[in-house]
């Protein structure tokens, strides 16, 4: 009944690469993790789920109506989206490019105060108030993806897409923002390369192989197997970590 | 603060203006008031709004490209369109379709520069870049070849190649500026939205702001515009390339401030050329306004290139 995403047999290629699920339910609340190896379809899956690739074949209902139905603002409202380069062709502030995520909610040709507001807010949270005046460009690329993610959760979305959130960030931001995101009260799919760190923070966990889900299985199900079959990497279990070996 | 600033747009823009009006050939007296009524006032009103289309039309070009090397001319946009209002001219085709030959040439040079330096989701800046000078190069040469072999006059591939306002009459005037300021109202009241074109397109496609619309309105509006332009002037080179480049470096990149600011100083950038190749030699004869804007755009292009190379392109 709560399903946020209902895909029946979904398939699309990009290039000679090929995507297919044929049945995958998303409910409310769900905290996903992502995991494969490159060139997985991650990004794929996470640019179909995100209405940027609709050449698809197949069903995907968002909210039991069709994902390809949905407007720009409407869509908006309900998902926003983190994308693996997220960036910015031209010199805007932190705080400029953080007010951007209020866009869905724009009325007229302003941002309402409660926008400022809300920027303001989120540019505390997440430490970045000293950066407010600075320009993108003089960011490092961690700190730029920091802006980029308080960016995507201005949107304030039900949902909320994000594709490899930590990549060239810092172990304490990863932290932060993994932690952050874990306690929103919103449905979360994320690509994640790091399993140790995706095992404190998320609850189910999706494993594809080859643009197909091989796995879907909760936090205490993951086992070696199950990373030699995704990896093709042998890891070791030392507590509740697990440990390439080489 | 923003008071004192528009108060200085304001005197600077009434300064630039009497300049254009003051310097010249003919000197500002009681006997020359006809000339400077009929012949001056009007060439300043056309270099003005041009180069407010010139200005406007770069800040789009730079804004759906992703590319602050992008105008006009650097995208061979310009020069296309001079070979579609050529070939309309030289059918003997009616004044007010010219603009209409070269927007659609120039939408055609547009739509191959962006085919060629398409790449998965985005666009090579450079290869865009290359792209564009090579088919400037091509297309002028085209240019030359018909003015040459039809006119026999060497004065008109001048005039096409590097600009000029010497044509202009009332329905001249009257086309640029409604098109111009048509585009501008609406580039205006919408910048904000625009905004959302800076991020890349994935990003862009799920802020809630409808990319589509208005990446392709934002193309047909600066192809339009220079076309428009380059159908009564010329190619003037560089304008469209150096004008928000400044705008951004003084007030933000905040779209709606770039598209005013852009046009206003592209007016004037344009006017105050003009005037300087109107008065430079002292035996009173002209140059043309491209020799101008393309010595200071281009010497402004490879400072760009040298100095902020690493800042402009974040990739």
């Amino acid at each position: 009944m709560n399903s946020v995403y209902t895909i029946k047999n979904l398939k699309f290629s990009y290039g000679k690469f090929q995507l297919f699920i044929e049945n995958f339910k998303i409910f409310k609340n769900d905290k996903i993790a992502i995991l494969g190896e490159n060139g997985c379809g991650k990004s794929t899956l996470l640019n179909i789920l995100s209405a940027y690739y609709i050449e698809y074949i197949g069903d995907i209902l968002f909210f039991n109506k069709n994902l390809k139905f949905f407007n720009e603002k409407e869509r908006a409202k309900k998902l926003s989206y983190l994308s693996q380069f997220a960036t910015i062709s031209f010199n805007y502030t932190i705080y400029e490019t953080i007010l951007f995520g209020r866009f869905p909610y724009l009325k007229g040709e302003k941002f309402s105060e409660e926008d400022y507001r809300k920027t303001n807010l989120l540019l505390k949270k997440f430490n970045l108030e000293k950066y407010r005046n600075r320009e993108f460009f003089t960011l490092s690329g961690g700190e730029k993806r920091k802006v980029m993610v308080a960016r995507t959760l201005n949107q304030e979305t039900e949902v909320v897409l994000l594709d490899e959130p930590t990549s060239m960030v810092d172990i304490k931001f990863s932290l932060f923002i993994l932690d952050y995101i874990s306690k929103l009260n919103s449905t979360v799919i994320a690509s994640i390369h790091d399993i140790n760190l995706a095992l404190q923070f998320f609850q189910r966990f999706i494993f594809m192989k080859n643009g197909k889900i091989i796995f879907d299985l909760c936090r205490d199900k993951i086992n070696e197997e199950v990373l030699y079959e995704t990896y093709e990497v042998r890891f070791n279990r030392i507590g509740s970590y697990f440990i390439p070996d080489y | 603060m923003k008071k004192y600033s528009i108060l200085g747009i304001v005197v600077f823009n009434i300064f630039v203006i009497a300049a254009g009006i003051y310097f010249g050939a003919v000197k500002f007296n009681s006997d020359n008031y006809n000339i400077i009524l009929h012949l001056r006032v009007p060439r300043i009103i056309m270099a003005f709004i041009i180069g407010g289309a010139l200005g406007l039309s770069g800040a789009l070009f730079q804004l759906v490209l992703k590319n602050p090397l992008a105008d006009g001319f650097t995208t061979g946009v310009a020069s296309s369109s001079a070979l579609g209002a050529v070939v309309a001219i030289s059918l003997g085709l009616p004044v007010f379709t010219i603009p209409v030959a070269a927007f659609l040439s120039g939408m055609l040079g547009l739509i191959i520069v962006y085919k060629i330096s398409k790449r998965g989701t985005g666009l090579n800046s450079v290869t865009l870049i290359l792209a564009g000078i090579v088919l400037n190069i091509i297309t002028s040469s085209i240019i030359s070849f018909l003015k040459y072999y039809f006119d026999e006059s060497v004065g008109t591939i001048v005039f096409w190649l590097m600009g000029g306002f010497y044509q202009f009459d009332t329905l001249k005037i009257l086309i640029v500026f409604f098109s111009t300021i048509s585009f501008f109202i609406f580039f205006y009241i919408n910048g904000l939205k625009l905004n959302v074109l800076s991020f890349d397109d994935i990003t862009a496609s799920n802020m809630g702001i409808n990319q589509r619309f208005f990446k392709q309105i934002s193309f047909i509006g600066a192809a339009f515009l220079t076309a428009i332009s380059v159908s009564f002037s010329g190619i003037i080179a560089f304008v469209g390339l150096i004008v928000p480049h400044i705008v951004r470096g003084f007030f933000g990149s905040n779209m709606k401030r770039v598209i005013l600011y852009s046009t206003i100083f592209g007016a004037d950038l344009t006017l105050i050329s003009d005037t300087v190749s109107r008065s430079i030699i002292p035996s009173g004869a002209e140059l043309p306004v491209g020799i101008i804007t393309s010595i200071v755009g281009g010497g402004f292009f490879i400072y760009i290139l040298l100095k902020k190379r690493d800042k402009i392109w974040n990739e």
